[in-house]
Protein backbone atom coordinates (compact mmCIF):
# COMPACT_ATOMS: atom_id res chain seq x y z
CA UNK A 1 0.00 0.00 0.00
CA UNK A 2 1.57 3.28 -1.08
CA UNK A 3 1.83 6.26 1.22
CA UNK A 4 0.96 9.35 -0.82
CA UNK A 5 2.02 12.62 0.79
CA UNK A 6 0.53 15.71 -0.82
CA UNK A 7 2.50 18.10 1.33
CA UNK A 8 4.42 18.61 4.57
CA UNK A 9 3.89 21.69 6.73
CA UNK A 10 6.45 22.89 9.28
CA UNK A 11 5.69 25.62 11.79
CA UNK A 12 7.90 27.10 14.49
CA UNK A 13 6.68 29.41 17.23
CA UNK A 14 9.24 31.44 19.22
CA UNK A 15 7.64 33.20 22.19
CA UNK A 16 9.60 35.80 24.17
CA UNK A 17 6.93 37.67 26.17
CA UNK A 18 3.68 36.52 27.80
CA UNK A 19 1.16 38.73 29.62
CA UNK A 20 3.62 41.61 29.33
CA UNK A 21 6.39 39.73 31.17
CA UNK A 22 9.50 38.46 29.37
CA UNK A 23 10.20 34.75 29.54
CA UNK A 24 13.42 33.58 31.20
CA UNK A 25 14.36 32.05 27.83
CA UNK A 26 12.64 31.94 24.47
CA UNK A 27 10.03 29.19 24.29
CA UNK A 28 10.20 27.34 20.97
CA UNK A 29 7.47 25.02 19.69
CA UNK A 30 7.72 23.10 16.42
CA UNK A 31 4.97 21.31 14.53
CA UNK A 32 5.42 19.12 11.47
CA UNK A 33 2.34 17.79 9.66
CA UNK A 34 2.07 15.43 6.70
CA UNK A 35 -1.03 15.66 4.52
CA UNK A 36 -1.65 12.19 3.08
CA UNK A 37 -4.24 10.45 0.94
CA UNK A 38 -6.73 8.35 2.94
CA UNK A 39 -6.73 4.98 1.15
CA UNK A 40 -10.14 4.15 2.61
CA UNK A 41 -11.93 7.41 1.92
CA UNK A 42 -15.60 6.93 1.20
CA UNK A 43 -15.95 3.40 2.55
CA UNK A 44 -15.83 1.37 5.73
CA UNK A 45 -12.66 -0.72 5.95
CA UNK A 46 -12.67 -3.39 8.65
CA UNK A 47 -9.04 -4.52 8.60
CA UNK A 48 -6.78 -1.50 9.09
CA UNK A 49 -3.61 -3.37 10.05
CA UNK A 50 -1.94 -3.65 6.63
CA UNK A 51 -2.31 0.12 6.23
CA UNK A 52 -1.08 0.75 9.79
CA UNK A 53 1.97 -1.47 9.30
CA UNK A 54 2.79 0.29 6.04
CA UNK A 55 2.10 3.92 7.00
CA UNK A 56 2.88 4.20 10.70
CA UNK A 57 6.65 3.56 10.54
CA UNK A 58 7.18 5.77 7.47
CA UNK A 59 5.26 8.69 8.94
CA UNK A 60 6.61 8.12 12.43
CA UNK A 61 10.19 8.33 11.23
CA UNK A 62 9.72 11.23 8.82
CA UNK A 63 7.78 13.42 11.25
CA UNK A 64 9.99 12.63 14.25
CA UNK A 65 13.20 13.52 12.46
CA UNK A 66 11.75 16.73 11.05
CA UNK A 67 10.10 18.00 14.21
CA UNK A 68 13.18 17.44 16.37
CA UNK A 69 15.33 19.17 13.73
CA UNK A 70 12.88 22.06 13.43
CA UNK A 71 12.82 22.57 17.19
CA UNK A 72 16.61 22.68 17.28
CA UNK A 73 16.74 22.32 21.07
CA UNK A 74 16.12 19.49 23.54
CA UNK A 75 12.47 18.44 23.64
CA UNK A 76 10.70 18.87 26.98
CA UNK A 77 7.06 18.22 26.06
CA UNK A 78 5.36 16.59 23.10
CA UNK A 79 2.14 15.48 21.44
CA UNK A 80 0.60 14.05 18.24
CA UNK A 81 -2.49 14.51 16.07
CA UNK A 82 -4.53 12.77 13.37
CA UNK A 83 -7.20 14.83 11.61
CA UNK A 84 -9.30 12.88 9.10
CA UNK A 85 -11.12 14.50 6.18
CA UNK A 86 -14.88 14.34 5.92
CA UNK A 87 -14.98 11.25 3.68
CA UNK A 88 -13.16 9.16 6.27
CA UNK A 89 -13.70 7.78 9.74
CA UNK A 90 -11.65 8.70 12.76
CA UNK A 91 -10.42 5.13 13.24
CA UNK A 92 -8.16 5.35 10.19
CA UNK A 93 -6.32 8.33 11.68
CA UNK A 94 -6.26 6.78 15.14
CA UNK A 95 -4.78 3.61 13.67
CA UNK A 96 -1.79 5.44 12.26
CA UNK A 97 -0.84 7.29 15.43
CA UNK A 98 -1.75 4.87 18.21
CA UNK A 99 0.93 2.27 17.71
CA UNK A 100 4.52 1.98 18.89
CA UNK A 101 5.39 1.63 15.21
CA UNK A 102 4.57 5.34 14.93
CA UNK A 103 5.43 6.78 18.33
CA UNK A 104 8.70 5.06 19.12
CA UNK A 105 10.58 7.06 16.48
CA UNK A 106 9.55 10.23 18.30
CA UNK A 107 10.45 8.80 21.67
CA UNK A 108 13.86 7.76 20.39
CA UNK A 109 14.54 11.11 18.70
CA UNK A 110 13.39 13.09 21.74
CA UNK A 111 14.72 10.76 24.46
CA UNK A 112 11.18 10.35 25.75
CA UNK A 113 9.33 7.63 27.63
CA UNK A 114 5.76 8.65 28.34
CA UNK A 115 2.36 8.20 26.77
CA UNK A 116 2.37 10.60 23.83
CA UNK A 117 -0.78 12.70 24.21
CA UNK A 118 -3.01 12.97 21.17
CA UNK A 119 -5.93 14.62 19.45
CA UNK A 120 -7.92 12.87 16.72
CA UNK A 121 -11.07 13.90 14.96
CA UNK A 122 -12.84 14.26 11.63
CA UNK A 123 -12.98 17.78 10.23
CA UNK A 124 -13.14 19.98 7.15
CA UNK A 125 -10.15 21.57 5.47
CA UNK A 126 -9.07 24.56 7.51
CA UNK A 127 -10.47 23.27 10.78
CA UNK A 128 -8.56 24.14 13.89
CA UNK A 129 -7.19 21.39 16.11
CA UNK A 130 -5.66 21.49 19.59
CA UNK A 131 -2.77 19.15 20.34
CA UNK A 132 -2.40 18.33 24.05
CA UNK A 133 1.23 18.17 25.15
CA UNK A 134 2.76 16.67 28.25
CA UNK A 135 6.26 16.31 29.67
CA UNK A 136 8.20 13.67 27.78
CA UNK A 137 9.51 11.62 30.74
CA UNK A 138 7.11 12.45 33.58
CA UNK A 139 3.50 13.12 32.69
CA UNK A 140 2.82 14.55 36.14
CA UNK A 141 5.15 17.53 35.75
CA UNK A 142 2.50 20.17 35.95
CA UNK A 143 4.43 23.11 34.51
CA UNK A 144 4.50 21.28 31.19
CA UNK A 145 0.77 20.58 30.73
CA UNK A 146 0.09 22.67 27.64
CA UNK A 147 -1.62 22.72 24.24
CA UNK A 148 -0.62 23.72 20.74
CA UNK A 149 -3.34 24.93 18.38
CA UNK A 150 -3.00 24.73 14.62
CA UNK A 151 -4.86 24.65 11.32
CA UNK A 152 -3.92 24.11 7.68
CA UNK A 153 -6.15 26.13 5.38
CA UNK A 154 -6.45 23.50 2.65
CA UNK A 155 -6.19 20.31 4.71
CA UNK A 156 -7.45 17.75 5.26
CA UNK A 157 -9.41 17.64 2.03
CA UNK A 158 -12.29 15.15 2.24
CA UNK A 159 -10.14 12.20 1.06
CA UNK A 160 -7.10 13.08 3.17
CA UNK A 161 -5.64 12.71 6.66
CA UNK A 162 -3.34 15.14 8.45
CA UNK A 163 -0.81 13.43 10.74
CA UNK A 164 1.28 15.73 12.94
CA UNK A 165 3.83 15.82 15.74
CA UNK A 166 4.49 18.73 18.10
CA UNK A 167 7.59 19.32 20.23
CA UNK A 168 8.47 22.17 22.59
CA UNK A 169 11.62 23.12 24.52
CA UNK A 170 9.89 24.32 27.68
CA UNK A 171 6.86 24.33 29.95
CA UNK A 172 4.25 27.08 29.93
CA UNK A 173 5.66 30.63 29.82
CA UNK A 174 5.19 31.58 33.50
CA UNK A 175 4.20 28.42 35.35
CA UNK A 176 3.14 29.24 38.91
CA UNK A 177 0.41 26.89 40.03
CA UNK A 178 2.60 24.54 42.03
CA UNK A 179 2.96 20.83 41.59
CA UNK A 180 1.44 17.64 42.90
CA UNK A 181 3.31 17.90 46.21
CA UNK A 182 0.95 20.73 47.24
CA UNK A 183 -1.96 18.29 47.25
CA UNK A 184 -0.40 15.18 48.77
CA UNK A 185 -3.46 14.65 50.96
CA UNK A 186 -5.51 14.08 47.82
CA UNK A 187 -3.27 11.37 46.36
CA UNK A 188 -5.25 8.60 48.05
CA UNK A 189 -8.17 9.37 45.77
CA UNK A 190 -6.17 8.19 42.76
CA UNK A 191 -4.95 5.05 44.45
CA UNK A 192 -1.48 5.74 43.11
CA UNK A 193 1.56 7.67 44.28
CA UNK A 194 3.14 10.70 42.62
CA UNK B 1 -16.00 33.63 40.43
CA UNK B 2 -19.11 34.81 38.59
CA UNK B 3 -20.72 32.32 36.21
CA UNK B 4 -22.31 34.06 33.26
CA UNK B 5 -23.81 30.85 31.98
CA UNK B 6 -23.46 27.09 31.70
CA UNK B 7 -23.72 25.11 28.49
CA UNK B 8 -24.12 21.33 28.23
CA UNK B 9 -23.74 19.44 24.96
CA UNK B 10 -24.88 15.84 24.63
CA UNK B 11 -23.80 13.91 21.57
CA UNK B 12 -25.16 10.41 20.86
CA UNK B 13 -23.52 8.51 18.01
CA UNK B 14 -25.75 5.93 16.28
CA UNK B 15 -23.99 5.34 12.96
CA UNK B 16 -20.46 5.80 11.66
CA UNK B 17 -19.16 5.32 8.11
CA UNK B 18 -22.37 3.59 7.04
CA UNK B 19 -22.31 1.10 9.92
CA UNK B 20 -24.85 0.99 12.73
CA UNK B 21 -23.24 0.84 16.16
CA UNK B 22 -24.21 -2.18 18.27
CA UNK B 23 -24.73 0.27 21.12
CA UNK B 24 -24.92 4.07 20.72
CA UNK B 25 -22.03 5.97 22.28
CA UNK B 26 -22.81 9.10 24.25
CA UNK B 27 -20.41 12.00 24.93
CA UNK B 28 -21.23 15.00 27.10
CA UNK B 29 -19.37 18.25 27.64
CA UNK B 30 -20.44 20.60 30.44
CA UNK B 31 -19.05 24.15 30.17
CA UNK B 32 -19.13 27.17 32.47
CA UNK B 33 -18.57 30.69 31.17
CA UNK B 34 -16.75 32.61 33.91
CA UNK B 35 -15.68 36.18 34.51
CA UNK B 36 -11.89 36.08 34.87
CA UNK B 37 -10.84 38.08 37.96
CA UNK B 38 -7.24 38.12 36.69
CA UNK B 39 -8.00 39.50 33.23
CA UNK B 40 -5.94 42.37 31.88
CA UNK B 41 -2.95 42.28 34.21
CA UNK B 42 -0.12 40.05 35.38
CA UNK B 43 -1.18 38.34 38.61
CA UNK B 44 1.50 36.37 40.46
CA UNK B 45 -0.66 34.46 42.93
CA UNK B 46 -3.54 32.65 41.21
CA UNK B 47 -5.02 31.24 44.42
CA UNK B 48 -8.48 32.68 43.73
CA UNK B 49 -8.74 30.63 40.53
CA UNK B 50 -7.36 27.50 42.17
CA UNK B 51 -9.89 27.72 44.99
CA UNK B 52 -12.80 28.32 42.63
CA UNK B 53 -11.91 25.24 40.59
CA UNK B 54 -13.09 22.81 43.27
CA UNK B 55 -16.69 23.98 43.31
CA UNK B 56 -16.74 24.44 39.54
CA UNK B 57 -15.36 20.94 39.01
CA UNK B 58 -18.01 19.41 41.25
CA UNK B 59 -20.82 21.34 39.55
CA UNK B 60 -19.72 20.65 35.97
CA UNK B 61 -19.08 16.97 36.65
CA UNK B 62 -22.49 16.59 38.25
CA UNK B 63 -24.12 18.24 35.22
CA UNK B 64 -22.17 16.14 32.74
CA UNK B 65 -22.80 12.83 34.51
CA UNK B 66 -26.51 13.59 34.83
CA UNK B 67 -26.76 14.35 31.13
CA UNK B 68 -24.77 11.22 30.20
CA UNK B 69 -27.22 8.93 31.97
CA UNK B 70 -24.80 5.98 31.85
CA UNK B 71 -21.64 4.85 33.65
CA UNK B 72 -18.66 7.01 32.75
CA UNK B 73 -15.87 5.37 30.76
CA UNK B 74 -13.67 8.22 29.51
CA UNK B 75 -13.04 11.72 30.77
CA UNK B 76 -11.25 14.91 29.83
CA UNK B 77 -11.08 18.61 30.66
CA UNK B 78 -10.28 21.86 28.88
CA UNK B 79 -10.29 25.64 29.21
CA UNK B 80 -10.39 28.56 26.82
CA UNK B 81 -9.08 31.94 28.01
CA UNK B 82 -10.29 35.22 26.52
CA UNK B 83 -7.87 37.67 24.98
CA UNK B 84 -7.21 39.61 28.19
CA UNK B 85 -6.29 36.45 30.07
CA UNK B 86 -3.23 34.25 30.31
CA UNK B 87 -2.96 30.50 29.71
CA UNK B 88 -1.67 30.18 33.26
CA UNK B 89 -5.17 31.23 34.40
CA UNK B 90 -6.51 28.17 32.60
CA UNK B 91 -3.80 26.08 34.22
CA UNK B 92 -4.87 27.32 37.65
CA UNK B 93 -8.43 26.09 37.01
CA UNK B 94 -7.45 22.82 35.38
CA UNK B 95 -4.53 21.30 37.25
CA UNK B 96 -4.26 21.81 41.03
CA UNK B 97 -7.75 20.95 42.35
CA UNK B 98 -10.13 20.06 39.53
CA UNK B 99 -9.17 16.39 39.54
CA UNK B 100 -10.60 15.33 42.86
CA UNK B 101 -14.19 16.53 42.32
CA UNK B 102 -14.08 15.14 38.80
CA UNK B 103 -12.95 11.72 40.01
CA UNK B 104 -15.47 11.78 42.86
CA UNK B 105 -18.23 12.66 40.43
CA UNK B 106 -17.52 9.88 37.93
CA UNK B 107 -17.19 7.05 40.44
CA UNK B 108 -13.42 7.15 40.63
CA UNK B 109 -10.70 7.40 38.00
CA UNK B 110 -7.10 6.22 38.28
CA UNK B 111 -5.74 7.79 35.13
CA UNK B 112 -4.44 11.31 34.70
CA UNK B 113 -7.25 13.44 33.27
CA UNK B 114 -6.15 14.61 29.81
CA UNK B 115 -6.51 18.30 29.11
CA UNK B 116 -6.13 21.12 26.62
CA UNK B 117 -6.12 24.89 26.90
CA UNK B 118 -6.01 27.78 24.48
CA UNK B 119 -6.68 31.48 24.05
CA UNK B 120 -9.56 32.46 21.82
CA UNK B 121 -12.33 34.82 20.82
CA UNK B 122 -16.02 34.07 21.38
CA UNK B 123 -17.05 30.93 19.56
CA UNK B 124 -13.59 29.40 19.53
CA UNK B 125 -13.74 25.61 19.45
CA UNK B 126 -11.47 23.49 21.62
CA UNK B 127 -10.67 19.78 21.25
CA UNK B 128 -11.15 18.23 24.67
CA UNK B 129 -8.89 15.15 24.78
CA UNK B 130 -10.42 11.96 26.21
CA UNK B 131 -9.10 8.65 27.45
CA UNK B 132 -10.28 5.73 29.57
CA UNK B 133 -10.58 6.88 33.16
CA UNK B 134 -8.96 3.86 34.80
CA UNK B 135 -6.12 3.15 32.38
CA UNK B 136 -4.80 5.80 30.00
CA UNK B 137 -3.35 3.28 27.54
CA UNK B 138 -6.66 1.58 26.62
CA UNK B 139 -6.48 2.13 22.89
CA UNK B 140 -10.17 1.89 22.07
CA UNK B 141 -10.81 5.04 24.06
CA UNK B 142 -8.23 7.57 22.72
CA UNK B 143 -10.46 10.33 21.35
CA UNK B 144 -11.38 14.02 21.50
CA UNK B 145 -14.57 16.04 21.61
CA UNK B 146 -14.73 19.41 19.85
CA UNK B 147 -16.61 21.93 21.98
CA UNK B 148 -17.51 25.57 21.48
CA UNK B 149 -19.74 28.10 23.22
CA UNK B 150 -20.92 30.50 20.53
CA UNK B 151 -20.61 33.74 22.52
CA UNK B 152 -17.72 32.85 24.84
CA UNK B 153 -15.15 33.58 26.05
CA UNK B 154 -15.30 37.34 25.83
CA UNK B 155 -11.96 39.04 26.36
CA UNK B 156 -12.37 39.10 30.16
CA UNK B 157 -13.86 35.61 30.47
CA UNK B 158 -12.82 31.97 30.56
CA UNK B 159 -14.65 28.80 29.56
CA UNK B 160 -14.06 25.68 31.65
CA UNK B 161 -15.12 22.31 30.20
CA UNK B 162 -15.57 18.87 31.77
CA UNK B 163 -16.25 15.99 29.36
CA UNK B 164 -17.38 12.41 29.97
CA UNK B 165 -18.33 9.51 27.70
CA UNK B 166 -20.19 6.22 27.91
CA UNK B 167 -17.73 4.46 25.61
CA UNK B 168 -14.73 4.68 23.31
CA UNK B 169 -14.52 5.56 19.63
CA UNK B 170 -17.52 4.42 17.54
CA UNK B 171 -15.92 1.52 15.62
CA UNK B 172 -12.61 0.73 17.34
CA UNK B 173 -10.57 -1.81 15.37
CA UNK B 174 -6.88 -0.98 15.74
CA UNK B 175 -5.96 -3.44 18.46
CA UNK B 176 -3.95 -2.43 21.49
CA UNK B 177 -4.87 -2.62 25.16
CA UNK B 178 -8.56 -3.42 25.67
CA UNK B 179 -10.71 -2.43 28.64
CA UNK B 180 -11.02 -5.97 29.95
CA UNK B 181 -7.22 -6.48 29.92
CA UNK B 182 -6.25 -3.76 32.35
CA UNK B 183 -4.61 -4.23 35.74
CA UNK B 184 -6.25 -0.95 36.83
CA UNK B 185 -3.77 0.06 39.53
CA UNK B 186 -1.32 2.55 38.08
CA UNK B 187 -3.76 4.55 35.97
CA UNK B 188 -1.80 3.63 32.84
CA UNK B 189 -2.46 -0.05 32.11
Amino acid sequence: MDLRIRKIVTYVDETAIDMGKPLARTKRTALVAAVIANPFAGRFQEDLFPMIDAFAPQLGKLLAERVVAALGEPVEAYGKAAIVGLNGDVEVGSGIIHTLKFGNYFRAAAAATTLLPAVEKVGPAGCTWDVPLKHKTNDKVRSHHQTFTFSIPDAPLPDEIVVALVATNAGRPHPRIGDLSRETSLLDVRGAGP
Amino acid sequence: MQIRKTYVITETIHREMGQALAQPVCRVAAAAVLENPCAGRYVEDLAELVEASEGLGAMLTRMAVAALGAPVESYGKAAIVGEQGELEHAAALLHPRLGKPMRDGVGGGKAIIPSSKKTGAPGTAIDVPLHYKDAAFVRTHFDAMEVRVPDAPRANEMVLVVAVTSGGRPLPRIGGLQKHEIQGQDGLR
